[in-house]
């Protein structure tokens, strides 16, 4: 748990926008999570921002379906190459 | 024996080790298979070439078969492969003498959220620290877009385009879907470092996405 020293009075902006990763891996405590959430509220640009960060962390997921980093048949046997040399190199 | 599932490594990772052990190939061939995706793209972080990931990942292997008699299982085995992969390329990536400290979190004057002091009210503003210009929201829905073939490249260019150590946790995080502990385990790093360097991965990607999504006009920062 972060603790991050906030301020008393009402969270600035630019302090939220800080946070963001904090709050949604939930890593705040809950009266810092608390005293976010009363800003967001109220502030329909942060809730903006911390939108387009929970859209870009979908975008960035989608990468994981990029074909180009599969497994090919050469690397396959290369590796497998490997591995039965290790096994034939082992006692018993 | 039943083929353990590695569809998710880490809940057969026993019964995956002890196969590993006995030499059983099939085994072997299907662990490589599931991370031979996250292996390249956290490889990729570190060197350009791919003869030099080809070579990094192969080394990689070698290094999980000879240390898989002493591997406890303290760990998940995609942690510890991983992690054996991230050494093995920082170590390539030294020799080709373009490494930067795992341990830089950015430059200091990088705004760790991608808004500079500009976007916001200052000390004497009526309402300092609050935005000074209104947010925009994207004028189209990139979720949807992104399998249209601009929106993805400009996501993949922003991602490579980070500093290695941000690019190596947003990689395991937000491509691969890794947990915080499990990132910060694999890296050595504490949780609340790995979260900062998320941050500040995502904020630049995000920035990205903004300057491509907002309208022409309103592309104020």
């Amino acid at each position: 748990m972060t603790d991050h020293q906030l301020p008393d009075d009402d969270l600035p902006c630019v302090l939220v926008v800080d946070l963001i990763t904090d709050y949604l891996d939930d890593a705040l405590s809950p009266h810092e999570r608390a005293r976010l959430e009363e800003h967001l509220a109220e502030c329909d640009d942060c809730v903006t921002v911390l939108d387009q960060f929970r859209t870009t962390i979908t975008v960035t997921g989608r990468l994981a379906s990029d074909d180009v980093d599969r497994l090919d048949e050469p690397t396959r046997a290369q590796l497998i190459g490997v591995f039965q040399q290790w096994a034939a190199g082992r006692p018993g | 024996m039943q083929n353990a599932p590695v569809e998710n490594v880490g809940v057969g990772d026993a019964s995956i080790i002890e196969a590993l052990r006995r030499g059983d190939d099939q085994v072997f061939t299907e662990v490589v298979e599931r991370l031979h995706p996250t292996l390249r793209r956290v490889a990729r972080g570190y060197l350009r070439s791919e003869e030099a990931i080809g070579d990094v990942i192969q080394e990689t292997w070698i290094g999980v078969l000879r240390g898989i008699d002493r591997f406890e299982g303290r760990s998940s085995l995609r942690t510890w492969v991983v992690s054996i992969l991230v050494n093995v390329a920082r170590s390539h990536a030294v020799r080709e003498a373009r490494m930067v400290p795992f341990a830089a979190l950015g430059l200091p004057d990088d705004p760790r959220s991608g808004f500079g002091p500009e976007c916001f009210e200052g000390p004497g503003g009526e309402y300092p620290g609050h935005w000074s210009t209104p947010r925009t929201p994207w004028s189209e829905d990139p979720v949807a877009a992104t399998l249209a073939g601009e929106t993805r490249e400009l996501v993949a260019r922003a991602v490579a385009e980070l500093p290695e150590s941000q690019r190596t946790v947003i990689t395991l995080r937000d491509v691969e879907g890794w947990t915080g502990p499990e990132v910060a385990a694999t890296l050595g790093i504490s949780e609340g470092n790995q979260r900062v360097l998320l941050h500040r991965a995502r904020a630049r990607v995000r920035r990205a996405l903004d300057q491509h999504l907002l309208p022409m006009e309103r592309r104020a920062v």
